[in-house]
């Protein structure tokens, strides 16, 4: 018994270190983020990767969904005579729901994981160690860019990913379905307001910083070689995919809440 | 050597210094003293804490306990930027050079310089030239990424990155490992040269003897976290010291128990 209850306090305190921990490095990260200096050239290079080169993999997520939802909600709302719906239905599940949780998800594979296997072979190669001898602060070198970017870049990712997204749906209604194509753009603006976007957006912000915050935690603390820089990408794209789907209800509930 | 005896000048002082990490003891009790102009060397075994030393002093490790003491200030009673500048006067060369793969050869050994100094592209790129050529890399190599490199030339890039700024201490981690005989005496000379030419207080650490004889003017060794014997290199033949003995002979057979199954 006294050995089932040493377990339990064991892995208890494990879980609050690690929490702690973590919690920690997000406070000096963000700490750091809006103290100089700043390394813009860095800045750059993130925005390019994290921004521009997700285009694809996002895009490509976004058009397909879109697709799939027109084809889903035909079919269900046909059963009874709804389908001027759809076109709804597709805008307000996109910016407000999947644009955001599936290009974060996306992201993550991508980014999450290059940010921990890039930030993991630094540090067992001894390379932020020496940023440190000349006189470079890891944090702002390192950590601070990939979070701006992250913060920056994964609402216009987003915004992209809405706009694909809802272009694909209206080409299966129009092309395969047979819709108005004037009445389903019409159909599609009607009952969007602003904070639908808006709610997206902020979720993609957020998740921007989970992604690029867990990937930097997950490869700064990264140690033994070659399966060190392993299991730190994986914790990255694990732990930043179950903190995007939880903090997903939490942003929900509190933005739409009342 | 004579004209030096004069009166010393001391760079760093290490008192009591321990470093624990968990339940494990890798440091129990580090005293040093080392002075300008002075090559020390660290031997020691693998795991006997001379990497976790030289990471106490360059602030990458916090001590358990300890004082460390730069040109006689605690680095641990300054102001945290009075303690960066302190500590930004050590260059280092790294066991697997670390040298920063995203980057050019000659922007590694500007880093510092631009960091620090914030020195204009150009000129740093002149400084970074005259570097390299100083650890006898030419001009065409400046422009290549480290990945196209071998493993002697990345070392001394390291080095000409660790050189760069004019370092009033050098710390060297295994300079030689890994690197063939001729190779070593090259980064051998070299490491004596680029002391000498800086003036510099030096800490190497190593395991290989040939290279440990070659560098320093003191020799050290550590052994299970404290420092067991110290002395110039011409006097360790002759210690009666079991542990460096066992050590220098590479003998199975002494006081160092080996963990091997017979």
């Amino acid at each position: 018994m006294l050995n089932f209850l040493r377990t339990i306090g064991r892995y208890f305190l494990a879980f609050l270190n690690a929490t702690g921990a973590f919690f920690l490095f997000a406070f000096i990260s963000v700490s750091h983020c809006f103290r100089p200096p700043f390394y813009f050239r860095q800045w750059g290079r993130q925005f390019f990767e994290i921004g521009y080169l997700s285009l694809p993999v996002v895009g490509l997520t976004a058009i397909f969904t879109g697709m799939v939802l027109v084809l889903q909600s035909y079919t269900g709302f046909s059963r009874f005579s709804a389908e001027s719906s759809i076109a709804t239905v597709v805008v307000l599940s996109m910016t407000r729901e999947l644009g955001p949780v599936l290009a974060g998800l996306m992201v993550a594979g991508r980014i999450g994981a290059s940010i921990a296997a890039e930030i993991g072979t630094m540090r067992v190669t001894e390379q932020i160690d020496a940023l440190s001898t000349l006189s470079t602060n890891p944090f702002k070198y390192l950590i601070v860019p990939r979070l701006w970017a992250g913060v920056i870049m994964l609402p216009l990712l987003v915004l992209t990913a809405d706009a694909i997204g809802v272009f694909g749906g209206y080409l299966v209604a129009t092309y395969k379905l047979g819709f108005n194509a004037a009445i389903y753009i019409n159909q599609t603006f009607t009952y969007l307001k602003a904070e639908d976007v808006n709610s997206g957006l902020i979720k993609a912000a957020v998740f921007g910083f989970i992604i690029t915050l867990s990937g930097s935690y997950a490869g700064f603390n990264s140690k033994g070689g070659a399966q060190g820089v392993g299991a730190a990408t994986t914790s990255a794209v694990v732990s930043a995919s179950i903190l995007i789907l939880i903090c997903n209800y939490l942003l929900t509930a509190i933005l739409f809440g009342t | 050597m004579s004209q030096k005896i004069s009166s010393p000048i001391e760079k760093i002082r290490l008192e009591g210094l321990e470093k624990s990490f968990g339940t494990k003891t890798v440091l129990t009790g580090v005293d040093l003293v080392l002075n300008k102009g002075e090559s020390l060397v660290v031997i020691g075994g693998s795991g006997s804490g001379k990497s976790v030393l030289l990471k106490c002093i360059l602030g990458l490790l916090k001590p358990t306990s300890g004082k460390i003491f730069i040109d006689g200030k605690d680095i641990f009673s300054l102001s945290n930027s009075e303690k960066e500048a302190s500590i930004s006067q050590i260059g280092m060369l790294f066991q697997g050079g670390a040298l920063f793969d995203s980057l050019k050869v000659w922007e590694n050994v500007a880093f510092g310089l631009r960091q620090r100094f914030g020195t204009p592209a150009k000129e740093a790129r002149n400084i970074a030239l005259e570097k390299l050529n100083a650890v006898g890399l030419s001009e065409s190599v400046a422009d290549l990424m480290p990945s196209e490199l071998s493993g002697g030339m990345q070392k001394r890039v390291g080095l000409a990155r660790a050189i760069a700024t004019n370092p009033a201490i050098l710390f060297f981690d295994e300079p030689t490992t890994g690197l063939d005989p001729i190779m070593r005496t090259v980064i051998d000379s070299l490491i004596v040269k680029c002391v000498k030419d800086l003036g510099a207080a030096a800490i190497t650490i190593t395991h290989d003897l040939t290279s440990a004889y070659h560098i320093a003017d003191k020799i050290a060794m550590l052994y299970e976290g404290k420092i067991i014997w110290l002395g110039d290199s011409k006097g360790i033949e002759k210690s009666k010291n079991p542990y460096l003995n066992q050590f220098i002979h590479g003998s199975m057979e002494g006081p160092i128990p080996v963990n091997i199954k017979p």
